[in-house]
């Protein structure tokens, strides 16, 4: 299931790693996951249900490894927010089986409506321009309208399906 | 009851045929129909379920969609009185979020009776 993708390519995007301060005031150091996976383990411990979106994060331990594993497999593109040492935020691009590849983003509890998300979803994308990635889509639920305005403004449109989920696409070249 | 079970080949289905047989000792009349599914490997995995619920002692009839699997599977449970739907509760993405296809949403929407979604 691949959206259509507009015709034009979107702006410039910034590359991790990188220090921003959010709109609270902390500084937060935005980076690529390298091999340790342990503090995104205990961020995912820590989220909320009310936040999952279709099915994930799963609520285990043992299924979030697993989650995780897949997520960070070779050929799969992923950045953590940190504040200190603490995991708070996530996002990740997995590929499908077209050459496009699907994004998803979390952010813990304490720690959104800071314009943290907005800037992993910028830094993902400047690490795939990097990378020549193409075609970039999510899925989102229909109600969530702050995630919805967070994926327009950054240039993701609606890819027009009747499904439960809405479908948005992003060409970075 | 009357089970009837929609089975499209995927992960999910297989939780579906799972849950049925759990429900094995309350259901009389499994009817299982298959849509989505490959012409090639339809008369293999047709077997494949005869034999699997037959090994745990439900006797199945299993019959094959055609075009519209959802209306199909709404109008097979009214018109011959199921009183349960059993579905594959969808695919997952590359990065692991569940969807939902046209044939799930459509029994969900319009269904009579319950529905489980299976996963």
């Amino acid at each position: 299931m691949t959206p259509d993708f507009p015709d034009e390519p979107c702006d410039d995007f910034p590359a991790p790693p990188r220090e921003i301060t959010d709109s609270e005031g902390r500084t937060i150091d935005i980076r690529e996951v390298e091999d340790e996976t342990e503090p995104l383990v205990e961020m995912y411990l820590g989220f909320d249900s009310k936040d999952r979106a279709q099915g994930i994060p799963p609520g285990k331990e043992e299924d979030i490894r697993e989650w995780l594993d897949v997520v960070t497999q070779e050929g799969c593109y992923n950045i953590v927010a940190y504040h200190g040492e603490k995991a708070i935020g996530h996002v990740m691009l997995v590929g499908d089986e077209t050459g496009a590849y699907e994004l998803a983003i979390f952010v813990l509890q304490s720690y959104q409506g800071a314009h943290i998300g907005t800037e992993l979803v910028r830094t993902i994308l400047g690490l795939g321009q990097e990378e020549d990635i193409e075609r970039v889509w999510l899925t989102v639920e229909r109600w969530n309208q702050p995630a919805v305005r967070l994926y327009k403004n950054i240039g993701f449109e609606e890819s027009g399906t009747d499904s439960f989920e809405l479908e948005m696409g992003l060409r970075l070249a | 009851m009357n089970i009837l079970l929609g089975f499209d080949g995927s992960a999910m289905a297989d939780q579906a045929i799972t849950e049925v047989i759990a429900l094995s000792e309350l259901a009389e009349d499994v009817t299982v129909i298959l849509y989505d599914i490959n012409e090639d490997s339809l008369a293999d995995i047709d077997a494949r379920i005869q034999d699997q619920l037959e090994s745990n002692g439900i006797d199945a009839e299993i019959r094959h969609a055609e075009e519209n699997a959802g209306a199909q599977i709404v109008e097979t449970a009214e018109s011959e009185g199921f009183d349960r739907i059993v579905v594959p509760g969808g695919s997952r993405s590359p990065l692991g979020k569940i969807q939902l296809n046209d044939v799930v949403e459509f029994v969900l929407l319009n269904a009579q009776t319950s529905v489980t979604l299976a996963r």
